[in-house]
């Protein structure tokens, strides 16, 4: 229901800048010459001039005008003179310092490609709908489609709402240093997925939509145009388009109500979702900008555009390669569990068969010999899948695990459990993966005592191991991924499956806790 | 299981409950050879297994992982309908199952390996009202008792009622019930059985 709420609102807010930048685009007169002219009394003189018409020094406000387009101002013929004051002329006479006539050949100033944005707003509508909604920017963002092909295209089909700036430090400020962060994809992504960096972002798109409205009214309001609603108008749409912009970071703030209390330790899955929404959420801040500063150049749009499309595609082979990732994880699950399954339901039960047999017939060499290969099937079934995980679940497995780890390695193991309810049996898995890995490194690399602690109900699980010595050297987590420390990369990975959040730390006493929190939802 | 049970005048009806067909065969082929034992019927699934129940048997003799299914659910419900006896004959041996099994209200735990003796034994003592656990259960720290409570544990290992401990220690059914509550606590137990049981095993008292 929220989902078709949300799309009729950008729906309608589609339509309304459609209009509003056809409109503006069909009526708009743009000022060729960019001088306008009033009359003072009977006298035709300047009114204003554009500092891109190259006439400073030569013209300025209240130069006296004695010729346009060849008519002498006193012979005009009504026509003439209501164009004249339309600024549809080509050239005007002033008066020199000696009280001759001088001529001025006015240029055409560029005619902004209005209309090419406005088309190149369609398209981006149209395109970034069919991408997101066919799932090729993740699944996750699917039902985000409208919305975000709306939020992206608003300001390019409302430019024809408003005139083109000239503030190349804008650029600078807001596009180049976007533009130079493709050369470092990997760490963008990383970069862009921090909490920090999402309410720096949001910052930006804030004063974006208030740099919007200074730009349109201090530089190009009144004094542009001699009709004040029309600025009041462009004003207005500007806003709106602002406004739009902070739509997806608003659901992105709204969808990750830990993001800054998280930091580092929110699941990566989770903050990986959301780079594309980030990207979305700058684009239209990004385009209008480029817009706005290059007077309606489309250079920079595009540039922007290419670092989207860029980081976007590698966004999504990272979600690929953590699909396939998963996808091995848990079919080596399933694999080791038929293993388990058969090991029990055939050769363990034939063995009970065989020993009763040979206890029988009294050859007691061979029973022994018969019991102790089925006490070594056993040990193997448990090590493929422990059979107390899902007869009894996580809390009696770590019982076992911690009492094994005990006595192979001869070190102190606790466990603290508190486990009246089962969470899910994915969890429960994951919970004692990453028990294993972790109490694997707690011997290997730490010192006793170390400690276990389980605490689950229904809807959360929440597991510690802590262990005081040695530990982990302080960039391992960090390095996990890049040094073959598997360990961790295992237990990331394993946490990540379930959408859990897993942190390792050094406390300053010593020693190394490893924490896994998972909850519904 | 060394102690022979004694043998009773009626033979004890046992079902076996295993989804592997050759070994719940086989067991029942050899418990039909003991004189005092009749094997009502077998089941290798849970709904068999119920139907079981209509043959009230004195004994059942489960195994814990029945293809997809879990036997210990089965003894809880049969338990909770105050059912017959349970023991379970696992192919595994691990403490927390015995835990679990204990907490169930199960009677019995018997590995397959085991020589068959141990399981015959073992029909034979929970058919007469005992316990027979061949694989022990994980071990709880009984030193966290005070000896007050070693004397209540001491007594209901001897089979006492709660009016009958009162009476020895000089004090009402109604704080022996409140030394209970908390021996369970402290030891992580849920019944008289389990109590008794682990004392037992895990030597918490002089052998009585």
């Amino acid at each position: 229901m929220r989902e078709r709420i949300r799309n009729g609102a950008a729906i309608t807010i589609a339509g309304i800048c459609l209009v509003l930048g056809i409109y503006s685009w069909l009526t708009q007169q743009p000022p060729f010459t960019g001088v306008l002219l009033r009359f003072d009394g009977p006298t035709l003189v300047v009114d204003k001039v554009d500092p891109g018409a190259g006439l400073t020094g030569t013209i300025q406000s209240g130069t006296v005008v004695t010729e346009v387009d060849g008519f002498l101002v006193k012979d005009m013929t009504p026509d003439v003179r209501e164009r004249s004051l339309h600024g549809d002329f080509s050239e005007i006479g002033i008066l020199d310092p000696n009280g001759a006539t001088k001529t001025l050949d006015l240029p055409d100033l560029p005619i902004p490609p209005i209309g090419f944005a406005l088309l190149v707003g369609v398209a981006l509508l149209v395109g970034i709908g069919l991408w997101v909604g066919r799932g090729l920017a993740g699944d996750g963002l699917r039902p985000l489609a409208i919305s975000l092909a709306v939020a992206s295209a608003t300001p390019l089909i409302l430019v024809p709402t408003w005139a083109p700036a000239n503030a190349p430090l804008l650029i600078a400020a807001f596009a180049l240093p976007m533009a130079a962060r493709l050369v470092f994809a990997d760490g963008f992504i990383a970069a862009i997925t921090r909490p920090a960096w999402q309410l720096i972002a949001a910052a930006l798109a804030s004063m974006a939509t208030v740099a919007h409205v200074v730009i349109v009214v201090a530089i190009y309001g009144l004094a542009r145009w001699e009709i004040p609603s029309a600025d009041l108008v462009s004003a207005i749409v500007i806003v709106l388009a602002g406004s739009i912009t902070l739509v997806p970071l608003a659901v992105l703030l709204y969808t990750t109500p830990h993001a800054f209390a998280n930091r580092a330790g929110m699941a990566r899955r989770q903050s990986d979702d959301r780079v594309p929404l980030v990207l979305a959420a700058l684009t239209p801040t990004i385009v209008s900008m480029g817009y706005v500063a290059l007077g309606l150049g489309v250079s920079v749009p595009l540039l922007w555009l290419l670092v989207v499309v860029v980081v976007l595609q590698s966004n999504s082979r990272v979600d690929t390669l953590r699909i396939q990732r998963d996808t091995v994880v848990a079919a080596t699950e399933i694999e080791r569990a038929r293993l388990a399954a058969d090991l029990h339901d055939d050769a363990l039960q034939e063995m009970t068969v065989l020993v009763r047999r040979l206890d029988e017939v009294g050859d007691a060499d061979a029973a022994a010999l018969a019991r102790s290969i089925a006490d070594r099937l056993r040990e193997v079934c448990g090590d493929l899948r422990l059979p107390i995980l899902d007869e009894l679940g996580a809390g009696p497995a770590l019982e076992w695990l911690v009492a094994r780890v005990g006595e192979t390695s001869g070190r102190e193991v606790m466990l603290e459990r508190v486990d009246a309810a089962r969470p899910p049996a994915d969890v429960e898995l994951a919970v004692f993966r990453v028990a294993q890995e972790a109490l694997a490194n707690a011997v290997t690399h730490g010192a006793p005592p170390i400690t276990v602690r389980y605490d689950a109900a229904a809807t959360r699980a929440s597991l510690s191991i802590t262990d005081h010595g040695g530990g982990l050297s302080a960039d391992a987590a960090a390095a996990a991924g890049r040094s073959g420390h598997y360990g961790l990369l295992n237990m990331r990975q394993r946490a990540e499956q379930i959408g859990a959040r897993i942190d390792f730390r050094r406390p300053a006493d010593g020693g190394t806790v490893i924490g896994l929190d998972w909850a519904v939802g | 299981m060394t102690a022979e049970a004694p043998i009773p005048a009626r033979p004890i009806r046992v079902a076996v409950v295993d989804d592997h067909a050759v070994v719940r065969d086989g067991t029942a082929a050899l418990l039909e050879r003991e004189a005092d034992i009749e094997i009502v019927g077998v089941a290798g699934t849970l709904e068999a297994a119920t139907g079981l129940l209509a043959q009230h048997p004195d004994v059942l003799v489960v195994d814990i992982r029945l293809g997809e299914q879990n036997g210990f659910a089965f003894v809880r419900e049969v338990k909770e309908a105050g059912g017959p006896a349970v023991v379970i004959l696992s192919a595994f041996d691990y403490p927390q199952y015995v835990d679990a099994a204990l907490r169930l209200g199960a009677s019995g735990y018997v590995l397959k390996t085991d020589p068959f003796g141990n399981l015959v034994n073992a029909i034979r003592q929970v058919a007469a009202g005992g316990v027979a656990y061949s694989v022990l259960p994980t071990a709880t720290d009984h030193r966290r008792l005070s000896l007050r409570e070693i004397e209540v544990v001491t007594l209901i290992v001897e089979g006492r009622s709660n009016d009958e401990i009162g009476a020895r220690l000089g004090i009402s059914a109604k704080t022996v019930e409140s030394h209970l509550t908390r021996i369970y606590e402290r030891v992580h137990v849920a019944s008289r059985t389990e109590l008794a049981t682990r004392a037992v095993r895990e030597g918490w008292i002089e052998a009585v």
